[in-house]
């Protein structure tokens, strides 16, 4: 533009210049912000990409080093070294180290997997993260600004004709009134963002393990089965010492009931106490919580020995004792000759072949059940709630088949009777059935599973 | 309580950026204030350096 065109430039056509002026600028402030943001996701998701590529990485390897742990101390079973003094140390070594090297594996898997938990927490919140960010800054700013007027403040009045001592003072007592006014307006702005931005913390920390509150959980679900059992063996005694003309076998039936009674009570104990070790060790391989799994584990055996001591001197206990007892003498005093009537009952080959039946039936159930699964896991395409889904239905067969407690209960006729008859021997052999050894090797195909689904949504998420 | 009012990040950015705006605004007015006061203690000033020259002028008649 040249001198000539400046000047027959008038007020409208300036203040469309200008106006045209400033919104260019405006637009390249926001370019430059939005381009600077942009970037920033950018490494964000870059870092994202190289953590999943070392997840994917370190999986291979965790896949390779078990297949070799497993093969390793198969070999040495297969040749019975685990068995044979002079190399039962050696073998006790070599699967320590493998375990060790997987374990090394697995730690730094955790690791990976927390970095790459925090660098999804970081992109999901990045909107916010940048909000506070530039609101930081543009306080921190004005608050800078403040201190620099209020220096200016005090020399103003400092270098003002006439200015005394007191004046002076008493403008630094109203700059030191002003810096207090506005670190309380900052500090309330940060506590207010934190009560905005906190909230997703808060709602994780929710659905984290809490070991108190299931520790508290527990001992309220024993107290209460005991107190369940104390009510319903009162009855029993009462009943035992009511009935006028029972038989030995009457006395025997009942022994052996309370007998499985009192098994299936410390099964139900030992299953609630385990409500800790699946959480324990899931956060654990989550890489959440690492450094407190000791602790927790330790915690853990502390409430095993304190339940275990509630359950062995309760009432319930108590009262089970004096039952046995009892049934002991009524035994004893029973005439053979009422026996002799009670042999129309059963016999346990009859009640064996009823069982096994049951059992058969329940194991095809699992089967089925595992066999959904693993259809399930093989066309797992992603997603939160389908994954927890999935990994707690596989869990629960896999819990089913480590704690046998549904075998247990299909198995207790059979028990009753084996008591009855003296054929406990038989009954144990029911455990070695081919159709419980099965079912019990779905653990470890439940826990394959799992493995495999954490896997596939490592790589989907 | 603040965090109910927050559904999503969309609204959670909002709300961050009325705080942060809302404390810019807090001390502003701060500054302001800061600024009528030293204006009076230069007036007082003012009013103590003039007296004090009329007191001179009426001793020196």
């Amino acid at each position: 533009m040249n001198m000539e065109n400046q000047v027959k430039e008038s007020p409208l056509e300036k203040a469309k210049r200008l106006k045209a002026e400033k919104e260019s600028k405006d637009q390249a402030k926001i370019e430059a912000e939005s381009s600077a943001k942009a970037e920033k996701l950018g490494a964000l998701n870059s870092q994202k990409q190289g953590l999943e590529n070392q997840l994917d990485e370190i999986n291979s390897k965790i896949e390779a080093s078990r297949g070799e742990a497993h093969e390793t101390r198969d070999t040495m079973q297969e040749a019975g070294l685990n068995k044979d003094e002079e190399f039962k140390g050696e073998y006790n070594s070599t699967i320590s180290e493998v375990a060790g090297n997987l374990n090394e594996l697995r730690n730094e898997r955790n690791r990976i997997k927390a970095e790459l938990e925090q660098i999804n927490s970081n992109i999901e919140n990045f909107e916010v993260n940048e909000a506070i960010s530039e609101g930081k800054e543009a306080t921190q700013e004005a608050v800078e600004t403040v201190n620099q007027e209020n220096e200016q403040a005090i020399t103003q009045v400092e270098n003002y004709p006439g200015a005394e001592a007191g004046d002076i003072k008493a403008s630094q007592e109203i700059v030191s009134e002003i810096n207090q006014e506005v670190n309380q307006v900052v500090k309330n702005s940060e506590n207010n963002v934190k009560e905005v931005s906190g909230e997703k913390k808060e709602e994780k920390k929710e659905k984290t393990f809490d070991f108190d509150d299931i520790a508290k959980e527990i001992t309220s679900d024993v107290a209460h089965l005991l107190n369940e059992e104390d009510k319903r063996l009162k009855i029993v005694k009462e009943n035992i010492l009511k009935m006028p003309k029972a038989s030995k076998g009457d006395y025997e039936k009942i022994f052996a009931e309370e007998a499985v009674k009192f098994e299936r009570r410390l099964y139900t104990v030992n299953n609630l106490l385990a409500k800790l070790e699946y959480p324990i060790n899931r956060l654990a391989y989550q890489g959440k919580y690492d450094q407190d799994r000791d602790k927790n584990l330790k915690r853990q055996e502390e409430l095993v020995n304190y339940i275990n001591n509630i359950a062995n001197t309760s009432p319930a206990s108590q009262k089970e004792t004096e039952i046995f007892n009892i049934l002991r003498e009524k035994i004893a005093k029973a005439s053979d000759k009422e026996t002799a009537g009670e042999k129309k009952e059963k016999t346990f080959e009859e009640v064996r072949q009823e069982v096994a039946v049951e059992v058969g039936n329940l194991v095809n159930a699992e089967r089925n059940k595992l066999s959904d699964a693993e259809l399930r896991v093989r066309n797992f395409q992603g997603g939160k709630e389908e994954y927890e889904k999935l990994r707690h239905d596989i869990y629960g067969i896999q819990w089913d088949a480590r704690y046998l407690v549904d075998i247990d209960e299909k198995l207790e006729p059979l028990k009753i009777i084996a008591t009855q008859s003296g054929k406990l021997k038989e009954f144990d052999k029911m455990h070695q059935d081919q159709t419980i050894s099965d079912y019990k090797n779905f653990n470890k195909v439940a826990g394959e599973l799992i493995e495999d689904l954490d896997k596939k949504m490592s790589k989907t998420s | 309580m603040l965090k109910n009012q927050v559904n999503s990040n969309e609204n959670k950015v909002n709300l961050i950026n009325d705080i942060y705006n809302q404390a810019l605004n807090d001390i502003e007015k701060i500054k302001k204030e800061r600024d009528k006061k030293i204006k009076n203690v230069l007036k007082e000033i003012d009013k103590k350096h003039v007296a004090k020259a009329l007191r001179d002028i009426k001793n020196s008649k």
